[in-house]
């Protein structure tokens, strides 16, 4: 008798939105503000500038896991460049995938001049499986995972898109994607992690001066927008 | 600068050098006399920085090297095809409160020859770029006499931008700005001024210009009309602003 893994995958009513946010800030300043990749709230506070303190307290952080790491960027997307390692679909946390219990906080900023077409999809549904044990799912990482959401369940599933300036509270169990852009676009993105094992870099590697996307679905890594001194330099693209 | 005195019936100016002008009256149209076109879908910004930058590239080098959204303009714009020749200019600027897209907002007349207003171009333009851009063209709201010399005969463009920025109070107009978007067309009697960003935007810009004027042939060439980069104007000059490379593009927003 094949044993079986009961796998709840969370959907979209279980998300927490928040009222539209407003952001008062325009195209040049969030193309020369701090950017980084899991920030501590306490370096946000000190040293992120005053676009990252103004979205860190408008998220409604639950503060019961250890860490709160923060990803602030802006991309220059374009139809071959991704924003995020993947445009399949995945689970977001630390440790084995869906089976973390971090807490995140998502936006897509709608502001002067950055471009909001280009939005997270979770499953409009939550989705009920039953795995058969010989899949070991709870053992696999999260490149694994995702090859085998993408064979077993494909695009079999109705995706509802996130609304702009709108902050979105979920966990580690909600599958989500992001697409290819169809056109070129500034894209903001704001992610906070609350997790008891995710561990926030340490100040000098949190902050960058550059942003990084993907060239094709799973491809190679390549630089996104670089804040120069003298001005800001749109990467990853052949013209 | 002149003096007017009115003599056998007609009006005379008397120049500080001593002789006596003619007077002159220039009929300067107003924004009620364009032509507006209908809505055009303009790409975002971020689309934009793609476009190739033109500057003075004739039509038929447009079909050639122009690209998509050049030449999407090229067919839209309300050509009246009574010219012998038809220039492309289109860029995109990143434009602060101290970069300007160009080095004054005085009021003046296209082109840039000897008596500007009394040219027989004709001059479609279409500005576009961030969704609450502030720096729109702006042309007298009406039409008005401008009773001169026939000094302004021999004025050449900065001269008479000058001399019409004198006397700029007696016409008792309002300015009139464009609309993003559509194309908007004028002959070389209707003064107009560039407006500064209030903020931080991108401005999208494309001059169609039908002229009779062949092009300057020692300065005529692809590389000069297509520049991989746009300029503005700081206190330090004319300055690069949007510089495309072969694998990237880069804004300058310090100079």
């Amino acid at each position: 008798m094949t044993m079986s893994y009961k796998l709840r995958l969370e959907g979209f009513p279980s998300i927490t939105v928040s009222d539209t946010i407003d952001l008062p800030f325009r195209i040049d300043e969030v193309l020369r503000t701090p950017w980084g990749t899991r920030i501590s709230a306490d370096d946000a506070y000190k040293h992120g500038g005053e676009i990252m303190r103004y979205l860190l307290d408008h998220t409604p952080l639950h503060n019961t896991k250890k860490y709160v790491n923060i990803y602030l960027g802006v991309h220059y997307v374009t139809p071959q460049l991704l924003s995020v390692p993947t445009s399949d679909w995945h689970c977001d946390g630390s440790g084995a995938p869906f089976l973390a219990d971090d807490i995140l906080h998502t936006m897509i900023c709608d502001t002067v001049g950055l471009g909001t077409n280009l939005r997270t999809e979770f499953l409009a549904e939550h989705l009920d499986l039953d795995v058969a044990d010989y899949h070991h799912i709870d053992q696999m990482n999260h490149q694994e995972f995702r090859q085998w959401i993408a064979t077993y369940i494909g695009d079999d599933v109705t995706p509802e898109e996130v609304e702009p300036s709108k902050m979105y509270t979920w966990t580690s169990r909600h599958l989500h994607r992001v697409g290819f852009a169809k056109e070129p676009h500034f894209r903001m993105f704001w992610k906070v992690a609350e997790s008891d094992l995710l561990v926030p870099n340490p100040t000098d590697k949190a902050f960058k001066s550059y942003t990084m996307a993907t060239l094709g679905n799973n491809g190679t890594d390549a630089y996104s927008i670089e804040q120069g001194p003298k001005g800001i330099i749109c990467r990853g693209m052949h013209i | 600068m002149f003096r007017t005195y009115r003599s056998m019936g007609h009006y005379y100016s008397r120049s500080l050098l001593g002789g006596y002008m003619k007077s002159y009256t220039i009929n300067l149209q107003g924004f009620d006399t364009l032509k507006i076109g209908q809505p055009l879908w303009i790409p975002d910004p971020a689309e934009l920085l793609r476009n190739p930058t033109l500057l003075g590239m004739l039509a038929e080098d447009v079909r050639k090297y122009g690209g998509e959204l050049n030449n999407y303009l090229l067919d839209r714009a309300p050509l009246q095809n009574s010219r012998k020749y038809v220039y492309v200019s289109t860029k995109l600027q990143y434009l602060t409160p101290e970069m300007l897209s160009i080095s004054n907002d005085d009021w003046h007349c296209d082109p840039g020859v000897v008596a500007p207003f009394n040219h027989n171009i004709i001059t479609h333009i279409l500005a576009s770029g961030s969704k609450h851009i502030s720096s729109m063209t702006q042309f007298f709201d009406r039409s008005v006499d401008f009773h001169t010399d026939e000094s302004v005969l021999q004025m050449n463009h900065r001269e008479f931008r000058e001399h019409l920025t004198q006397h700029i109070d007696e016409f008792d107009i309002d300015p009139s700005a464009i609309v993003r978007d559509r194309f908007f067309t004028f002959l070389s009697s209707h003064p107009h001024r560039a407006v500064h960003p209030l903020r931080p935007e991108f401005r999208f810009f494309c001059r169609i210009t039908e002229s009779d004027d062949p092009p300057l042939n020692s300065m005529y060439n692809l590389k000069n009309t297509m520049p991989r980069h746009s300029t503005v104007f700081t206190d330090m000059g004319h300055t690069r602003n949007i510089e495309t490379h072969d694998d990237s593009i880069l804004i300058y927003d310090k100079y």
